[in-house]
């Protein structure tokens, strides 16, 4: 053994604490170690020394007071303080607060309820039975990513009308557009405003067209085999109406029609009118929609 | 020196837990002085010697109910007393360090019949120097050496009465034999 580990040690080695290998190795070095053998020798002397110093102990009249002052002081604590012993050991006891029982009363309560709420949520749904979720999870080290989704449908043209509710004196509504119309002047196409032969279309306001963004002039109706035709350019709705239909009010500004059979429901020739026009009003909205987007021109 | 505990004691000492205050004060007569000189030992002061030694006392008395049957008092009331004694150096080092000179300066020994005049002197000389030295150690590592070199208690028993590990006490104990010795070096060799 080292001469600093052997120094390290002497106060045990003095004490007798060493176990017989550690004591072997210090009397080894300490045969060789004149240096050790003197340190050994002071602190033999030191403890010789505080042994041997008695403390000054008081007269014996102090000895005789001693036990009544313990008594007297023992008698000055108020009764109960002896159960205490948290007061008495601050240091090594824990002095319960004081409100503990309430705190002791609330914590097991608290409990039970966090208890009952986690498995009325958590549980609960695990047992009831019902498709089981399936949660996919993608790596981009184990599996390729997942495909892009699907492109979304395509949005409906504005050039495509949204369908229109039929009157009940319409048999079809119509929209086609005019192979012989320049596509520069118009966008959509004629329109065929199939009205009955006792009909006046010419009495309807005519449409504007937003081909060169005049009005185009009213025209003399066409006989068709199914009664009146009226063409207007840059309309794109047709409206038949069965020509056994007669009109129940004439039309504004125009003589009653003969009545028809009468099994037949009469149609009100207002009605139609107002019918109509909001028809064109919705075909004169779409052309105009249009306008900034084909590159129509203003000058047809 | 250190008492024993007999038949007689444990039956004194169950009357104390039941109350009696006789009994009780049979128990501060035969410990008072081994109480009062530990605590005085610790603290180098006889007021604080005296305030420790009936603390001790009375918490003793206070905690009674605690006590095991069957065991020694002396190890049980000695516990309480170095608590006390040690809370008590902890708060004087941070308040007032130094001892009061009086204490210091007054021999404890009785003066033998064949030491010279001399002699007495340098003795006094050497335990003034011993109780200043031993007075400026941290009161952990003067509990240590107290309990060892004055108590004679093994390093199991001071461990168990400091709460502290068996080497702590190993080391407390080399650190202030260190000191100690570095500052007696001289009246050491002199009296070799």
């Amino acid at each position: 053994m080292n001469h600093r580990r052997t120094q390290a040690l002497l106060g045990a080695f003095l004490d007798n604490e060493l176990e017989a290998g550690g004591k072997q190795l210090i009397e080894e070095h300490l045969g060789v170690c004149p240096a050790c053998r003197q340190d050994l020798g002071l602190l033999r002397k030191l403890d010789e020394l505080a042994g041997s110093i008695p403390p000054a102990l008081p007269e014996a009249a102090y000895w005789e007071a001693f036990p009544g002052r313990v008594r007297t002081a023992l008698e000055q604590i108020p009764r109960g303080g002896r159960d205490k012993e948290g007061v008495m050991f601050k240091d090594s006891f824990i002095v319960p607060s004081r409100n503990f029982g309430l705190k002791a009363t609330v914590l097991p309560i608290s409990v039970a309820a966090h208890l009952i709420v986690a498995l009325v949520l958590l549980v609960g749904p695990l047992l009831s039975p019902g498709p089981v979720p399936q949660v996919q999870v993608y790596s981009a080290f184990l599996a390729p990513p997942p495909p892009p989704p699907p492109p979304p449908p395509p949005r409906p043209s504005t050039d495509a009308p949204s369908p229109r509710p039929v009157p009940r004196w319409a048999t079809s509504i119509t929209e086609h557009p005019r192979p012989d119309a320049p596509a520069r002047a118009t966008a959509g196409g004629g329109t065929a405003l199939a009205l009955p032969a006792d009909g006046t279309p010419s009495s309807l306001a005519a449409p504007r067209v937003a081909g060169d963004g005049v009005p185009p002039a009213p025209r003399e109706p066409e006989r068709t085999a199914s009664g009146l035709e009226r063409r207007v350019p840059g309309a794109h709705v047709s409206v038949s109406v069965a020509a056994e239909q007669p009109l129940a009010s004439p039309m504004p500004g125009r003589p009653a029609p003969p009545s028809a059979d009468a099994s037949v429901p009469p149609v009100d020739g207002a009605e139609i009118q107002r019918f109509l026009t909001s028809l064109v009003g919705g075909v004169q909205r779409s052309l105009d929609e249009q306008r900034p987007t084909t590159g129509v021109g203003d000058e047809g | 020196m250190r008492p024993t505990a007999d038949a007689n004691e444990q039956s004194i000492i169950s009357k104390a837990k039941g109350g009696d205050m006789n009994a009780f004060e049979f128990l501060v007569r035969k410990y008072q002085r081994l109480i009062y000189a530990l605590c005085y030992r610790l603290t180098g002061a006889h007021q604080a010697a005296d305030d420790l030694a009936q603390e001790t006392f009375v918490k003793a008395y206070m905690a009674l109910p605690s006590f095991i049957d069957g065991r020694e008092f002396y190890p049980w009331a000695r516990k309480i007393a170095l608590n006390n004694s040690y809370n008590f150096l902890r708060k004087r080092n941070r308040e007032a360090p130094l001892a009061d000179e009086e204490t210091l300066a007054l021999p404890n020994h009785l003066s033998s019949q064949q030491e010279s005049p001399l002699e007495t002197a340098e003795r006094d000389e050497m335990e003034r120097k011993f109780k200043q030295s031993l007075q400026a150690l941290p009161p952990d590592q003067q509990a240590a050496f107290s309990l060892r070199a004055i108590e004679n208690l093994s390093y199991a028993e001071i461990a168990e009465a400091l709460h502290i590990p068996t080497g702590t006490v190993m080391s407390r104990l080399n650190r202030a034999r260190k000191k100690l010795r570095a500052e007696m070096a001289a009246f050491l060799r002199s009296a070799a």
